[in-house]
């Protein structure tokens, strides 16, 4: 599903009466109608009754048509349109002629039926949970087979109905047989009423939080009508009752199913306020925007902490998280729009993918939830709009993001270049030059030895000299690039090679866990930096380097009790502060700067 | 006398042995690793090995690794590892325990046959060598310049010397002063510098001991 961000539209009447409303309401208004027809000989002497009756069957119906322009509700709205029509038709009894006594029965269950089954397929759009499939099955067969039991055993007279011209076929009168029906229907009905109340308290517990406060009031209301028709129905299940009695019972139940369309109503405007207030709420959280701070509302207001946002890059052409990295998002992942309405295949454990457009249809956002929100399209809706001016600025600061984590990616990569060059090139000086001069110098020596002449001696010392002091510098050279004892041991001997040189106890509590060159060639030349900087400037006379690992995470920290001159913070140059950065790592810096100063690294390490 | 050598790289390892035997040394061993050292000395022990501290395959501390075997192994041998780099903590790990018959010498001073010989000599002997460099470095670096600043000069000396693995007899011959004297002043720096070893009182102990008492005082850097 999409969801366009863009101004509300100019209508002329106002937005609750729109063409649904207006065709809802001629339904309700021709079923109404159609009841007033069907009772008319009941109707003429109870006119409060009628007002009444025809009201609950009219509001039926409008609540049907306008639940039946949904797309996940689009069956119980169809089946409650059809419990309407089925009331109205029930009213043909009142003729007491024709075959509106025979179809009255009938037509009486099947608007339990299609009230009942309509409540069970709201607001999913299909029977979700086994009990109900059973409990329907098992009132489809009773609420027909009853009725039909009725006019097979009995005449019609027998039912209240003493009309001349009653089409009534009655093929095995037999009183015993008629009153073992009635009895027996009417402990039918009763169970069945007490079993879909079960069957809907049943449903209850699966149900997410918000389903649940959606579904509870029709739940109660239905319940209620339920078991209040079975026990209403009980005194008229007898042998030969007067058909007024019959009538007043259909009218007691015509009233009674009035509470369904305001339990409808009532849930209706729970989803419309819990709209209201994710709008409400989003716009509160969202303020001042930031990419993280969109997200976190979108899951607080929907109540899904699993929700994950992408944001749209257009000059990179992909999506990116919130923290600017790229995401490869596969075209079919999403789902586009119209297709996720009561989809069987995307079950309770699928995600749902919902793209989000800017008002001039481009591409702003991905948001993913929770299956179970797929019931709460508007509210998801109207949590995106109301955040739709906060994403669009949260897009930007993504994008910025993106284009830093592309930089920080380039100078990570750099880093990582320089460590391999640097190894390699003290590696070549260490093993090439090195070894070449060592073995130059103990030639040399050889010749002093073997030398007769004291002339020829003292060249040879001369040269051996000379070639020491070429040796040092190389030395110096290859340290300076990357100190062998580093690649070969790590951080820790290396370090205490550095701690001998400094004019200042050092107390080194370095792991002994290797890392990966870039990472310690990185922290080495940091940490060199801050003890030279805690010796040369801030005069420390103690210092102490810990470098341990914490979690995913691998902590430097270089205390002092040197002074800051100047109150200076920085003890790390922006360069390597730089270096560490590209690793995705962070520089803090602690303490007072007139004592003693504490230098904190943290390098994210695998 | 007789070496064996190790040492892996080629070119250095022909001129160290070109230079041992023009010296009149005799070289039974020349091996490129420490393993092949280990299985070449068994059939005819030498009186001395040197051995390279960086060698294959990680060269980190195999040097060391191969020298504590040989020791192990064969009590008798000296052992003088050899370093292109000066520092310090793979040779604390050389003169951890019974400190005799090692030394730690870098190759810069291999080159010069008197050093190169001077240094055999004394590890035959049954003293620790440590490279007058190592030394000075430590003694020069500025982190004890303060506690060193009670030290006389001569105390200085003596304070080299001792870390360089001489005995009282050797400082006094190099110094030129009577035993007595090296003694006073051996004692003098031990209380001045308030060196402990191996948690016994401050004071002078066996030369091959105090070595390791001083340079830890000189290095510093304490590692936990």
């Amino acid at each position: 599903m999409v969801v366009v961000i863009s101004a509300p539209r100019r209508r002329r009447s106002p937005p609750w009466f729109g063409a649904e409303t207006r065709r809802a309401l001629a339904a309700g208004l021709a079923v109404a109608a159609l009841a007033l027809a069907a009772g008319w000989p009941y109707w003429r002497d109870h006119a409060a009754a009628a007002a009444l009756s025809l009201a609950s069957t009219g509001g039926i119906a409008v609540v049907g048509v306008l639940l039946a322009t949904g797309a996940r509700t689009r069956r119980t709205g169809l089946l409650f349109l059809a419990a309407s029509l089925s009331w109205a038709v029930n009213w043909l009894a009142s003729w007491d002629a024709g075959p509106g006594p025979v179809l009255s029965p009938y037509a009486q269950a099947d608007f339990y039926l299609a009230l009942a089954v309509g409540v069970l397929l709201y607001p999913a759009g299909r029977l979700e949970y086994l009990a109900d499939r059973i409990w329907t099955v098992f009132a489809c067969a009773v609420l027909w087979g009853c009725p039909t039991a009725l006019w097979v055993t009995s005449r019609p007279e027998w039912a209240a109905f003493r009309g001349r011209h009653v089409w009534w076929p009655a093929p095995f009168p037999d009183h015993a047989a008629f009153r073992a029906v009635l009895e027996v229907a009417a402990a039918l009905y009763i169970v069945l009423a007490l079993s879909f109340a079960v069957v809907l308290l049943l449903r209850l517990p699966r149900m997410s939080r918000m389903r649940r406060a959606v579904t509870l009031p029709v739940t109660v209301a239905l319940a209620f009508v339920g078991i209040s028709a079975a026990l209403t129905q009980r005194p008229i299940m007898e042998e030969s009752i007067s058909l007024d009695a019959l009538l007043r019972v259909y009218a007691v139940q015509g009233a009674v199913s009035a509470l369904i369309p305001f339990a409808l109503l009532a849930s209706g405007l729970r989803i419309r306020l819990a709209e209201l207030a994710v709008a409400g709420r989003m716009l509160r959280l969202t303020a001042p925007v930031s990419v993280e701070r969109i997200r976190d509302a979108l899951r607080d207001v929907l109540h899904d902490p699993s929700l994950q946002l992408w944001f749209w890059a257009p000059a990179e052409q992909v999506y990116v998280d919130i923290s600017g990295r790229p995401v490869a998002m596969d075209a079919e992942d999403e789902v586009p729009a119209g297709e996720d309405a009561g989809d069987p295949a995307v079950g309770d454990g699928g995600r749902w993918r919902r793209r989000v457009e800017t008002a001039a249809g481009e591409p702003l956002a991905i948001v993913e939830l929770g299956a179970a929100l797929r019931d709460h399209g508007s509210l998801v809706e109207a949590a995106l709009e109301a955040g739709g001016r906060a994403l669009e600025t949260a897009r930007l600061q993504s994008n910025v993001q993106a284009g830093l984590e592309q930089v920080r990616q380039a100078y990570e990569r750099l880093v990582r270049a320089e460590a391999v060059e640097r190894e390699r090139l003290a590696r070549d000086l260490h093993d090439g030059a090195q070894q070449r001069l060592l073995a130059l110098g103990a030639m040399l020596g050889t010749l002093e030895a073997l030398a007769e002449d004291p002339d020829v001696k003292e060249r040879a010392r001369t040269c051996r000299a000379e070639l020491m002091a070429a040796l040092a510098e190389l030395r110096a050279l290859a340290r300076e690039v990357q100190p062998a004892l580093l690649v070969q041991d790590g951080l820790g001997p290396a370090l205490e090679v550095v701690a001998e040189r400094l004019g200042t106890r050092v107390l080194l509590d370095v792991t002994a866990e290797r890392y990966s060159r870039e990472i310690e060639s990185t922290l080495y030349s940091v940490l060199c930096e801050a003890l030279s900087y805690a010796v040369e400037r801030a005069r420390a006379t103690r210092v102490t380097v810990r470098v341990r690992p914490d979690g995913h995470l691998l902590v430097a920290e270089v205390s002092d009790d040197g002074e800051r001159p100047g109150g200076e913070s920085g003890a790390v140059p922006g360069g390597l502060a730089g270096r560490i950065r590209a690793l995705r790592g962070h520089v803090e810096i602690d303490g007072e700067p007139t004592r003693g100063t504490t230098v904190r690294m943290v390098l994210p390490c695998e | 006398m007789r070496v064996a050598v190790a040492e892996d790289s080629g070119i250095f390892r022909q001129a160290l042995v070109t230079l041992l035997t023009t010296v009149g040394v005799e070289v039974t061993v020349s091996a490129a690793s420490g393993e092949e050292l280990l299985a070449r000395v068994a059939e005819d022990p030498p009186d001395v090995a040197v051995v390279d501290l960086h060698m294959p395959p990680t060269h980190t501390n195999e040097g060391v690794v191969a020298a504590r075997e040989l020791m192990r192994r064969h009590p008798g041998i000296g052992v003088l590892v050899l370093s292109a780099y000066n520092e310090t903590p793979q040779a604390m790990e050389l003169f951890r325990d019974q400190p005799r018959r090692v030394g730690y010498l870098l190759k810069d001073h291999v080159t010069d046959v008197d050093n190169l010989r001077g240094a055999l000599e004394r590890v035959v002997r049954g003293e620790v060598v440590i490279d007058p460099d190592v030394v000075s470095r430590l003694v020069e670096a500025r982190h004890r310049e303060r506690e060193l600043a009670r030290l006389s000069g001569r105390e200085r000396e003596v304070l080299g010397l001792m870390a360089e693995g001489h005995s009282n007899a050797g400082i006094g011959k190099r110094l030129h002063l009577s035993a007595r004297t090296v003694e006073d002043h051996v004692r003098a720096i031990f209380t001045k510098l308030k060196i402990t070893s191996s948690g016994g009182p401050p004071g002078p102990q066996d030369s091959n001991k105090r070595v390791l008492a001083v340079l830890t005082w000189l290095r510093a850097a304490e590692t936990r």
